[in-house]
């Protein structure tokens, strides 16, 4: 693997990687981190969902979260505004985060109620799956676009219908001035995500949290809709992190991607990187076992056994139960987020590319 | 997977006991023919003062053929009728006009026995197997229930051991554990339950599944799995599948023959290696364009693989989904998003035709081009 596999938008030159690695402030000129995660864990009761993740979001990027149902990648979208389980849980039940989540300068997890809420909306926004569920079906979009805006300050009557039109014109509603007194119901699945969006993007935020955007829509709408969030990032200036389990989303949208499973970022590097020479064997089986639609293999390369549940209580590797070349001692202890080069970083003893340097279950530490 | 376990039950086809309500189609080896099927749902509209009617036509004029062995693709968008289609063709709904032949027999002619029998070995598999599963049954009674309710209606005797080796028979090539018929649903990831509502149907020895979205609500690495188990039950069982499905690669691993659904109609109809080595019908091919890339298309060395976006420009689709129920209309319904639309289109409605059956397309445009080669 070469020392410098980079995106055209994200160039991790070396000095820009250590400052990473040491989560402080990037001192690129070109590229800026605008989120930064370090060390998050996220538990509810003791049952930890999400384990010391670390990953940086540039400006303009776009960042993939890929894993499957339960691996923690909705949970890591939502700890980003620590949303988990919000209003829930008392004493031992309460949802705790550590670590660091510095967005522009600032931690999130150290801020008051108070000031998550003015970064809430107008500085991060979200994205949900269902935009049946993430509408209120008794106001009319127009009202719901509004009650964004002004969450986050005085605007006289005139600015604001103006807001409303100019977010709905930007998710490219047709005749915004009749739709704005439409409710929910009346629109088309497609249209209403793109509702959702223009709440989203009313407040002009910098970072975009999409949690499985396009999941309940149809082929052509998901396509038209990532298109769109693709132009609203060109025209805003937006970096997005988009939460999914579709290798074929992340294809068209990702600059970066982590591979989720069983809590932790097993995987993460540039998408050319994960595409093309991935390291985490899970990673590598995933993008296998895909379909192709220019080539009708046999059969399907396919993974064993199931993802593991949060409630499991696994010593070492979690994927090791699963893994085609697990190793006796993969079972033991759990391998560490390791860096392979420059921006690509691993969790696994005997990754497929590169090699592990102070691996302490094998004394030459290489494994092809 | 181990056939020699299957046990010479009286249900396994091909028993003489059977043998009289099977009407084999000397002259087809179709399975399952539609002919010129509709269905239409009458719609009330408006409010208390002033409602009316309106028709609405969910499948209109299918013809489609589904061979032994075969599996057939039924690909299109939400609402274009795919699994009203199947609903038709499972018996759950009654057409409004049209024909449904099974095995060469009408099934509207069908007697109480022989609706039994076609019950038994035409068999569903749905979606989403957390709601077609019955939490409060075991797995032993979810997978032998079809059985033994086909078993009664055609007055046939099973004794307990025939239909604990059925059980144990489906579970095993499955890929379930025969410990596993005790439990309930719940104790079940969606991989593992989808594939114990497969061992239901397969545990009649069908003819047909219908698949409905099989794989769409699994995880990634299972959904491979579960294709890979319904490839391998057809090679061993040989049965044939009607596929209903959105996603085109997987289509592509699964089918035989590929037939494209617009508003009810079914606009494209072919072998699936023609049909996606070249996809005719403008609604097909924004289907193709609307296929997710396979590989990356940003950052360095990217390659542009033709991630490029429907030609239905936004607005142009709103407009489409504001007239989906305008069914009465006379020209091809595909007008208001069709990039290539001529005035021929308002006026008349294509034919689904083609020069061979392998390939048939309804649209204006490919048959002009046939009859240009036909005329020299």
């Amino acid at each position: 693997m070469s020392n410098n596999v980079v995106t055209d938008k994200s160039p991790s030159v070396s000095s820009d990687h250590n400052a990473d690695r040491l989560a402080v402030a990037s001192n690129s000129q070109r590229e800026k981190s605008l989120l930064q995660v370090k060390g998050l864990s996220t538990s509810v009761g003791g049952l930890t969902l999400i384990d010391d993740i670390d990953f940086s979001v540039s400006l303009n990027q776009t960042v993939g979260v890929v894993g499957e149902s339960g691996s923690g990648k909705s949970t890591l979208g939502l700890s980003l505004l620590q949303l988990v389980g919000t209003g829930r849980g008392q004493g031992d039940n309460k949802v705790r985060y550590q670590g660091e989540v510095m967005f522009d300068g600032q931690d999130l997890l150290k801020m008051t109620d108070k000031e998550l809420r003015q970064i809430r909306g107008r500085d991060i926004s979200m994205i949900l799956q269902d935009p049946m569920t993430s509408l209120d079906p008794v106001f009319s979009i127009g009202s719901q676009i509004e009650e964004a805006i002004q969450c986050h300050g005085q605007v006289s009557s005139s600015e604001l219908r103006e807001r409303v039109l100019s977010a709905l014109t930007k998710v490219k509603i047709t005749e915004p001035e009749s739709r704005i007194s439409a409710f929910p119901h009346q629109l088309s699945g497609g249209m209403r995500q793109r509702v959702v969006g223009a709440i989203a993007v009313s407040c002009a935020p910098r970072l975009l949290i999409a949690d499985e955007p396009t999941t309940s829509l149809d082929a052509t709408i998901q396509m038209q809709f990532l298109q769109l969030l693709q132009d609203i990032q060109s025209e805003m200036g937006l970096s997005i992190v988009i939460v999914t389990h579709d290798f074929g989303v992340v294809a068209k949208m990702c600059h970066r991607v982590c591979v989720m499973y069983g809590g932790h970022i097993v995987e993460s590097a540039d998408v050319q990187t994960i595409f093309k020479n991935p390291a985490h064997p899970y990673t590598k089986a995933l993008i296998e076992s895909r379909p192709k639609l220019h080539e009708k293999p046999r059969r399907l390369a396919s993974i064993a056994g199931a993802p593991p549940k949060p409630t499991d209580n696994i010593q070492g590797c979690k994927f090791a139960a699963r893994c085609p070349q697990a190793k006796p001692e993969c079972t033991q202890q759990r391998p560490p987020a390791m860096d392979l080069a420059e921006g690509h970083q691993v969790r696994c003893w005997y990754p497929l590319s590169g090699e592990f340097p102070e691996n302490p279950l094998k004394g030459d530490g290489n494994a092809n | 997977m181990q056939t020699d376990i299957e046990p010479k039950a009286a249900l396994t086809p091909g028993n003489s006991k059977n043998s009289s309500a099977r009407v084999e189609d000397k002259q087809s080896s179709h399975i399952l023919s539609l002919r010129n099927l509709n269905r239409q749902f009458t719609v009330k509209q408006g409010g208390w003062f002033k409602s009316s009617q309106r028709i609405i036509s969910a499948v209109t004029d299918v013809n489609l053929d589904i061979g032994t062995n075969e599996t057939v693709a039924l690909v299109g968008e939400s609402g274009s009728g795919k699994t009203t289609l199947s609903r038709l063709l499972l018996m759950l709904d009654q057409p409004s006009s049209g024909e449904i032949f099974y095995r060469g027999k009408d099934l509207s002619s069908l007697n109480a026995q022989d609706k039994a029998l076609f019950r038994r070995e035409v068999q569903p598999v749905f979606q989403n197997p957390y709601a077609s599963l019955n939490p409060r049954m075991r797995v032993k009674h979810i997978v032998t229930e079809p059985l033994l309710v086909s078993a009664k209606r055609t007055n046939e005797s099973l004794t307990k051991s025939e239909v604990d080796a059925r059980l144990a028979w489906a579970l095993e090539v499955t890929g379930m554990r025969v410990e596993d018929g005790e439990k309930y649903p719940h104790q079940f990831s969606g991989g593992q339950r989808q594939r114990i509502a497969i061992a239901r149907a397969v545990a009649c020895r069908p003819k047909l599944i219908v698949l409905d979205e099989p794989v769409s609500s699994q995880d990634i690495s299972i959904q491979a799995q579960i294709l890979n188990l319904l490839k391998d039950l057809q090679d061993e069982l040989g049965m044939s599948y009607l596929f209903i499905a959105h996603d085109l690669a997987t289509v592509r691993f699964m089918s035989d023959r590929l037939a494209v659904m617009y508003h009810g109609r079914i606009v494209e109809d072919g072998n699936s290696e023609k049909v996606f080595a070249n996809p005719q019908h403008p609604y097909t091919q924004a289907l193709f364009q609307a296929n997710l890339p396979e590989q990356p298309v940003l950052g360095r060395n990217a390659e542009n693989n033709g991630a490029q976006l429907d030609p239905t420009s936004i607005s142009d689709r709103d407009k489409a989904v504001a007239s989906v129920t305008d069914t009465m209309s006379v020209g091809c319904h595909y007008i208001d998003r069709c990039p290539r639309r001529m005035d021929v289109c308002s006026r008349s409605r294509p034919e689904l035709i083609g020069q061979t059956k392998e390939h048939q397309v309804a649209c204006f445009i490919t048959q002009q081009s046939h009859e240009e080669v036909v005329n020299g």
